[in-house]
């Protein structure tokens, strides 16, 4: 059997579309909660309102920022395709609407970065190729699209793929020498929460903060295989209910653990989704689709190559930086680092003029209480910053010469310690991708 | 190599690692001793909160009863009482001023008692007219100590203070102060001290988590509104020492030590447990040496640049700045420990939105 026939066979072969439309309309339902759980706490106003200044993300300087009332006319679309997409309403145009969108909103300030937030990215933008809505949806009810029971089976291992490459890669950065043999940062975390019910009193031995490093590593290794074992997958579904359930009453970590506890559905057999699907009055009765076949495509089998190596490369790009991936954060984000490092800092900024006179700057003034959080443990963030307030300080007229900074970072329970150099000028500094030079070496490894 | 055989060879490759990189630890030791967090916040309340209140209230009582004396019979002895209870209570509540949360929370209590620099131009024109309400907004820079501070000590003679305007608007911010801390103290009475103690995990809105907010906040004010602006490290080194607290009687530099002297208190809850207990208890180190007797040494060196100022704060701003820059360089170095390794080896959250862990 040559390799063309090959990936015909097992990737453009046909399966049942039960799978891909519960996950389109389990997706689609979960967004809709995430954006209204967003808007009625407020923080449509608290994170993209208030704030005077938004950091950027490299290579997207050019997003700009919206008025205020873009902000809500964005969220409310945003709702709308959510809901467009789990009912497979215009759901070509609801998946891209929503993608666009909600990366949109993203690249607008990357304060609020979260692993689970490009997770979202990334499934949208899958989900706008793969004909989810060939089955119980209003196109199909519409007459907008004909019924079909199959898809070729590359749009749901896409999709296994990127979940199961979200938990290895995970488990991959759990191997490091402060989560397995220092159990940090859970030694800090588990303590904090020992008024947990049941086992909270366990939290404050070392032990439990070891035997949760370990088993979260394992767990996260693991799940991606234990669920595409038939043999193995209720085991590991209950795994991931546990384990998501437990991470979201420990940790403030909002919808990621109930996108991962119904996305991982899409592991399960057809069988399963056709029960599901008939008790919940779906009629649709199956064809004979074992036989049927999609003929390899070169353009899409080159389109997945690169989706997938770039998926694999940007989390390993940390490789390419000096130093602990950790402490200066060069090729931390889209790693799947999910909860593995207590960080805070503390920085002094100050706007000098040409004789070197000083104003201290007072970080509240300028940014909010998150946006100054992440800020003093993030380089690029730091070099934005110095920026705006060397651009703020000229606008007043002053002769602002350079922005320099006293930066202070405890990284999981070491000593804080300086975390620039504090004579570089931040605002004469260009973000990249190269090594920023002015990181100063974490000055110790011990904890 | 089969799909099945992928978990056990990961597995395998795992504890390769493991064994290769285990260090020396005993991971069978509890982190330290069960430490209940709600007790420690109980004698926070016991020794450090309510004892502060308990003095400032007094304290503002006597000066209530020696301006009674005072009107009754407005001789200079009795003006000298009169500031010297000022003085008193205006130092106690510089130990009060890092509580606030809950009730203080509530009735805005810092802002409405010690809001400076204080607009002497806005106060005046209240006094002259006699018609001004001082909750309103733009009376928050017209009120409270400060504004005591201005009617007594504005001048050495009795007679601007004996003024009958004067002394409407001195009983008037005397009653306001004393009204927003019996209503402070009533609410902590009436069941605010077991919520405070109960509410005892470390969430944000975790007792725990505002006052080590509050804490820093007001560390934070010391530093930068009570040192930096008038010493001019935010105006190109230009100094205003007139900005420092309390400039007309000159005391800015007996109310910054009780203010440093009251925020090491809460951290070390006085005679009973605090913070620095819990650090204890966490096992949290700075380097080689605990935490908590780090923070502790460079309070004391705060301490011990605060107490070697030679005069006012002031006057040192202009006749000696380098101590007092000195003084600021201590400040510094404290605030690092309190805004890093502090709330994150308690583990204490600081805002609402979703993290996934920085």
């Amino acid at each position: 059997m040559g390799i063309r026939q090959a990936i015909n066979t097992s990737l453009f072969r046909h399966i049942s579309i039960a799978p891909l439309v519960t996950f389109r309309v389990v997706f689609g339902l979960i967004m809709l909660a995430s954006i209204l759980r967003f808007w009625f706490n407020g923080w449509i106003e608290e994170q993209y309102i208030i704030p005077d200044f938004h950091f950027k993300y490299f290579g997207f300087y050019w997003v700009p920022n919206l008025p205020d009332w873009g902000y809500y006319l964005s969220f409310a679309l945003m709702a709308l395709s959510a809901l467009g997409i789990a009912l497979g309403a215009f759901y070509r145009i609801s998946a891209t609407l929503f993608f666009i969108l909600f990366t949109g909103i993203e690249l607008i300030d990357a304060t609020y970065y979260l692993n689970h937030y490009y997770l979202v990215s990334v499934i949208s933008f899958l989900l706008i190729f793969v004909p989810a809505h060939r089955m119980y949806s209003l196109d199909v009810r519409l007459g907008l699209i004909k019924l079909r029971d199959s898809v070729p089976a590359l749009s749901i291992y896409l999709i296994m793929f990127q979940l199961g490459l979200v938990y290895f890669l995970a488990g991959i950065a759990k191997i490091n020498s402060d989560w397995l043999f220092e159990a940090m940062p859970l030694s800090i975390w588990l303590p904090a929460q020992d008024d947990f019910p049941l086992i909270g009193s366990l939290f404050q031995y070392k032990l439990t903060a070891f035997a949760f490093s370990w088993g979260g590593m394992f767990y996260d290794l693991l799940i991606p295989f234990v669920l595409l074992s038939s043999r193995l997958r209720w085991l590991g579904y209950l795994a991931v209910i546990g384990f998501h359930l437990m991470t979201w009453f420990l940790f403030q970590i909002g919808m990621f653990p109930f996108i991962m506890i119904g996305a991982t559905l899409i592991f399960f057999s057809t069988d399963f989704h056709h029960t599901i699907h008939s008790f919940l009055g779906g009629r649709v009765k199956l064809s004979d689709y074992s036989r049927k076949s999609t003929y390899l495509s070169k353009p899409v089998l080159i389109a997945v190559s690169l989706f997938i190596c770039v998926q694999i490369a940007l989390p390993f790009r940390y490789l390419l930086y000096p130093g602990n991936m950790f402490w200066h954060e060069q090729g931390y984000r889209f790693g799947w680092r999910v909860m593995l490092a207590e960080k805070a800092g503390y920085a002094q900024f100050k706007v000098e003029d040409s004789e070197g006179r000083k104003i201290l700057i007072d970080n509240s003034e300028f940014l909010t209480p998150v946006q100054e959080k992440m800020m003093s443990t993030q380089p690029d963030f730091m070099i934005q910053y110095a920026q705006y307030l060397k651009a703020h300080y000229s606008n007043l007229g002053m002769d602002a010469a350079a922005v320099k900074a006293d930066v202070f970072v405890t990284l999981n329970g070491r000593a804080s310690a300086p975390f620039i150099d504090p004579n570089i000028d931040l605002a004469s500094q260009t973000d990249s991708w190269s090594h920023k030079q002015w990181i100063l070496p974490q000055k110790s490894e011990q904890i | 190599m089969s799909i099945k055989a992928i978990p056990f060879a990961i597995i395998a490759a795992v504890f390769m690692q493991a064994s290769i990189g285990c260090k020396d630890n005993n991971p069978g030791e509890p982190v330290g001793a069960p430490f209940a967090r709600e007790d420690m916040l109980k004698e926070m309340a016991e020794n450090v909160i309510m004892p502060s209140y308990s003095k400032l209230l007094s304290d503002v009582q006597q000066l209530e009863a020696d301006f009674e004396m005072f009107k009754s019979s407005p001789n200079q002895q009795e003006f000298i009482a009169v500031r010297t209870s000022f003085i008193a209570a205006y130092v106690s509540w510089q130990s009060c001023s890092p509580f606030e949360v809950g009730p203080a929370a509530e009735e805005s209590l810092r802002l409405m008692l010690n809001t400076f620099t204080l607009d002497t131009s806005q106060l005046k024109a209240n006094m002259e007219s006699g018609s001004y309400d001082l909750f309103s907004a733009q009376n928050s820079d017209a009120k409270g100590f400060p504004a005591l501070d201005f009617l007594l000590f504005r001048n050495d003679s009795l007679e601007q203070f004996t003024q009958e305007k004067a002394l409407l608007y001195f009983e008037q911010n005397l009653d306001l102060i004393s009204e927003k801390l019996n209503t402070v103290i009533s609410k902590w009475n009436d069941g605010y001290d077991q919520e405070f103690a109960s509410n005892s995990g470390t969430s944000v809105g975790s007792s725990l988590g505002l006052m080590v907010n509050e804490l820093n906040f007001d560390f934070e004010l010391l530093k930068n509104a009570k040192v930096a602006i008038p010493l001019g490290l935010k105006t190109l080194g230009v100094a205003q020492p007139e900005l420092v607290e309390a400039v007309y009687s000159d005391k800015s530099k007996e109310l910054l030590l009780a203010n440093l002297i009251g925020i090491k208190n809460l951290f070390i809850g006085a005679e009973g447990q605090g913070i620095d207990d819990y650090l204890d208890n966490l096992d949290a180190k700075y380097g080689n040496e605990n935490l908590s007797q780090a923070i502790i040494n460079r309070f004391d060196n705060c301490e011990t640049k605060i107490s070697a100022l030679n005069s006012s704060l002031k006057s040192e701003i202009e006749n000696n700045p380098s101590a007092v820059e000195a003084l600021h360089t201590e400040l510094q170095n404290l605030v690092v420990l309190l805004k890093t390794d502090m709330p994150s080896q308690l583990g204490v959250q600081i805002t609402y939105q979703d993290n996934d862990g920085d």
